[in-house]
């Protein structure tokens, strides 16, 4: 077994470990990040590319929560975590549900001023921008067809950054804060997981990894530390925390946002390297529409799901794109870490209300997506009709039930929640674990629900905060 | 909350020259079809049915029905088709549904966010959106009364449901869309009642409904008549638009009070009626009809006799003092007479008392 | 290399992913199974483990009527767990062949 020392040891390096990194080496502490999966030149792997998905995510992509209906979701393994295959969307906490979650949860200090005041800094120090130049066809597709419907249609400022080209440059962990906090002296321990926690009393006292060397061979690595932040995500983070036996609240609330796809085949070809960053917020935050990914692999993928014949379609692919339809729903999930299995058992399950709600989002994406000029609709549903006219819509509401939905998540939060209220919480108001003086969870799992948008912006938000306040008060 | 800017530039003239009805072939929409029709240029209405269709057209020349579903965009699409500017009453809802909760919220919050949505695209010049006493649940003590300020406790599926609905009708109008006015009516009697309160009716005047508890718990009940008056007055009050109103007969009254007036109605209509006493149910079978409902409805699931039994144990009141005051309602019928109409309509009608 | 590395998909599960590939070229097919061997292997435990059950069955099924693999009669079955079975192999085939780079054996190591 090897051995090593640090002052504060951060598991895992995505939106939550890199922000917390970063902001510790650069108040002078002695940090170690330890990440599961490898570190990969951000350049090296083309975005959304099969290979990206072998590389970077977890289970390969293959996964999905336990419940009727079940719904695939994704994540990020890898050193920068999911800002390596995510698309950069970038939205600030709407301050309604900050509000609401203060409230609800008793968080002490989460403020619009406060919370507004992180924003701004991660956001100078990350490079959130516009586009620069016309939106291309896929994302202007959306502002067409929802300024034709009186729908409000907004584009969301990503985390690029440009150069004088015009050509913009995701702004990924790996990219940007990770280097930061490496040549401020953290250490980066890439391939190596964290079986567990060690405790003595009410501290941890380091963690016992699994590493898998350079040349393939493994083995096991202890870290002492006098500190832990654990932001390995909304599925790993409680995993860990229950593994190493704090259970309680921990791994339940896990929420996500159930998602509806809908192939589009559109008269004319449209763009295939990106992801729109136009959604339309007409509904939001209970539903919102915005594009996917669209690779021609994609676009088999979800023109597949209604089982309908798609060859045509398949082979007339430039012309076609797939948009989604997620919403915020009513249910909650666990995650629960069982002896002997590397990977917790996640579970979902919808309520009757959240499955009204999918089909609805699904009727008005294809309400917008008829009005921006589709000619086709090929809905995620099972059994679902091929829709090429907006009387043949009503059709999705029947079409759409738990044995034929079809769907799917990036987005996970929740499993630990963070307030002090301490029935709901697995952690304070600043992510400290009950019960543990030198523990704290600081990503995605301590929002308190799910934010309705892409997480990111919130993740690092409330990472900042915390880390500010660990650093005034350790 | 901020100020709408409105639908339209000047000051709209009201009450408009054309309605729009959802649910228009439905026990309230009926009555309300009636109302509206001798004083509008038309009235178009969304029904279910080319039957419902001609039973409203026979109402008057300015009935225009639309068949189709409230969930269907195109159906919407043809509802606002031309109608210019207007006020839209939004009845159309399931309360039981046939078997799956789902459809609670399929047409109840889907069917409110289509018609509003294509309401705001025609230009309507007020969204009158009917609500329920259901997204507040039941009163804690049999003294209580909702009011305007009451906070959201919503009863099971249909008062998510119709909870979900407001917050839309609500948004609606903080986002400047339409100016809107929810109104909250609970429990309705009166002419074009469906089957189940006919035998609602029936079962009184056989002795065979059960009382839950000892009677005392207090219900709010509507007349009809009285909730189409307060549905043209949330149409034209300047104060109306953003807010919500309790529309109730003059008073709540006690169940056991509700059942004597039913049994006094159908006597004063010449009907026999029953000496039998109600059968007396304990409180706790009504709890127990409830955790029952509860359950099956955590599986997607509705049973009809099950969720009204559970509901009975309760007392569900409100106050009006707020329509009162703003929209200037004055309920003419209470429950004897309201009753007996309900009771000539049946027998006119042939149903079976 | 995990090309050629098939151990971890069972009899049936090979065949179901046999059916579902499109093209003919032997290479091609061979490199579309190993992706999907590559998935299932990465996959939680659990799920693994479900679907593991479900071929093992469906496997038993298929030899005992004679022989093929019936896609159809997964994708139109009425045990909704059966139409997400053959959706999920679909789903890794379809995405393969179509993403699938025409080299691809530079970049799957066989730990990846």
């Amino acid at each position: 077994m090897t051995s090593l020392q640090t002052e504060v040891l951060v598991v895992g390096s995505g939106a939550g470990g890199a922000t917390t990194a970063a902001q510790l080496t650069g108040a002078g502490r002695r940090v170690t990040i330890v990440e599961e999966g490898p570190w990969i030149d951000p350049d090296a792997v083309e975005p959304f590319s099969l290979e990206e998905m072998v590389l970077k995510y977890r289970h390969r992509g293959s996964c999905a929560t336990l419940g009727s209906p079940p719904v695939a979701y994704a994540e990020g393994r890898c050193v920068g975590g999911s800002t390596e295959i995510n698309s950069g969307l970038w939205h600030r906490l709407p301050s309604y549900l900050s509000e609401e979650w203060r409230r609800a949860y008793r968080i002490d200090e989460f403020t619009d001023d406060v919370l507004d005041r992180y924003a701004e800094q991660v956001e100078e120090a990350q490079g959130v921008s516009r586009l620069p130049s016309a939106p291309p066809p896929s994302s202007a597709t959306l502002e067409r067809g929802a300024t034709k419907l009186g729908w409000r249609a907004v584009e969301f400022p990503r985390v690029f950054r440009y150069d004088q080209q015009g050509r913009g440059v995701k702004q990924t962990m790996a990219r940007t804060l990770i280097p930061r906090a490496v040549a401020a002296g953290a250490t980066v321990i890439p391939d190596c997981r964290v079986l567990k926690l060690l405790t003595r009393g009410d501290q941890v006292t380091g963690a016992v990894c699994d590493r898998t060397r350079p040349d393939g061979s493994r083995e096991r690595l202890s870290i002492e530390a006098d500190f832990v932040f654990v932001c390995a995500g909304a599925i790993q983070s409680p995993a860990l925390l229950q593994r190493s036996g704090f259970r309680g609240s921990i791994g339940r609330g896990l929420k996500l946002h159930p998602t509806v796809k809908i192939a589009a085949r559109f008269p004319s070809p449209l763009d295939h390297a990106g992801v729109p960053m136009h959604r339309v917020t007409e509904f939001a935050p209970s539903l919102t529409i915005g594009g996917s990914v669209s690779r021609k692999g994609h676009i088999a993928l979800a023109l597949a799901d209604s089982a309908a014949d798609f060859r045509d379609a398949l082979d007339d692919w430039e012309r076609v794109y797939v948009y989604y339809a997620a919403i915020r729903g009513d249910a909650s999930g666990r995650v629960v870490a069982v002896p002997g299995l590397s990977a917790p058992v996640v579970s979902y399950r919808l309520t009757d209300a959240d499955m009204s709600r999918l089909a609805r989002g699904l009727l008005h994406l294809g309400e917008v997506l008829l009005a921006a000029g589709a000619t086709e609709l090929y809905p995620s549903v099972i059994g679902g009709r091929v829709v090429r006219r907006l009387d043949e819509l009503v059709s999705w509401w029947d079409a759409l039930t738990r044995s034929s939905a079809n769907l799917m998540t990036v987005h996970l939060t929740s499993s630990v929640r963070m307030g002090e209220d301490r029935e709901r919480t697995g952690a304070d108001s600043f992510g400290r674990v009950w019960g543990v003086r030198n523990l704290r969870v600081n990503d995605a799992s301590l929002l308190p629900d799910a934010p309705g948008v892409n997480p990111q912006a919130a993740i690092m938000t409330i990472a900042a905060r915390n880390t500010d306040h660990f650093l005034a008060h350790a | 909350m901020t100020a709408p800017n409105g639908s339209t530039d000047s000051a709209p003239e009201l009450p408009a020259s054309a309605a729009v009805v959802t649910g228009a072939a439905g026990w309230l929409g009926q009555n309300l079809v009636r109302a509206l029709a001798p004083s509008r240029e038309r009235v178009r209405c969304l029904v279910r049915t080319d039957d419902d269709a001609s039973l409203l057209s026979v109402i008057g020349p300015s009935i225009e029905p639309i068949v189709g579903d409230v969930r269907d965009p195109a159906a919407i699409d043809m509802l606002f088709d031309g109608v210019g500017p207007s006020t839209v009453f939004h009845a159309a809802g399931v309360i039981h549904p046939e078997r799956s909760v789902r459809s609670l919220f399929d047409v109840n919050v889907g069917g409110t966010q289509l018609t509003l949505d294509r309401a705001r695209r025609a230009g309507a010049v007020r969204f009158v959106h009917v609500s329920s006493n259901s997204p507040f649940g039941a009163n804690d003590v049999p003294a209580g009364r909702f009011t305007e300020d009451s906070p959201y406790n919503p009863y099971m599926a249909y008062g998510q449901s119709k909870l979900e609905a407001e917050q839309l009708v609500m948004r609606s109008y903080e986002h400047g869309d339409l100016q809107t006015v929810i109104v909250r009516p609970p429990w309705f009697y009166g002419p074009f009642q469906p089957a189940r309160q006919t035998q609602f009716l029936a079962a009184i005047r056989r002795g065979r409904f059960p009382l839950v508890g000892d009677g005392t718990q207090q219900r709010s009940m509507v007349f009809v008549g009285n909730l189409v008056l307060g549905l043209l007055l949330a149409e034209t009050a300047d104060k109306a638009p953003g807010n919500a109103y309790w529309i109730a007969d003059a008073r709540p009254y006690e169940l056991r009070e509700i059942f004597e007036t039913i049994r006094a109605a159908l006597a004063a209509e010449g009907l026999e009626v029953t000496e039998r006493n109600p059968i007396r149910i304990p409180a706790l079978v009504g709890s127990m009809a409830e955790a029952a409902d509860k359950f099956v409805q955590g599986r997607g699931r509705y049973v009809q006799a099950v969720h009204v039994l559970g509901e009975l144990k309760d007392t569900i009141a409100c106050d009006i003092s707020r329509a009162r005051a703003e929209l200037g309602y004055e309920p003419p019928t209470a429950l004897l007479d309201g009753m007996r109409e309900s009771i000539r309509w049946c027998l006119a009608n042939g149903e079976q008392l | 290399m995990g090309f050629t590395n098939l151990r971890f998909m069972l009899p049936y599960e090979r065949q179901v992913v046999a059916a579902l590939t499109t093209t003919i070229d032997p290479e091609r097919r061979e490199e579309v199974a190993s992706f999907v061997e590559g998935a299932l292997r990465s996959m939680p435990e659990h799920l693994r483990v479900a679907i593991g059950g479900a071929s093992v069955g469906l496997g038993v099924l298929s030899f005992v009527s004679g022989g093929r693999v019936n896609v159809h009669s997964l994708d139109t079955s009425p045990i909704p767990q059966l139409r997400q079975y053959v959706r999920m192999f679909r789903s890794l085939v379809l995405f393969a062949e179509q993403e699938l780079p025409a080299s691809p054996s530079a970049l799957l190591p066989a730990n990846a």
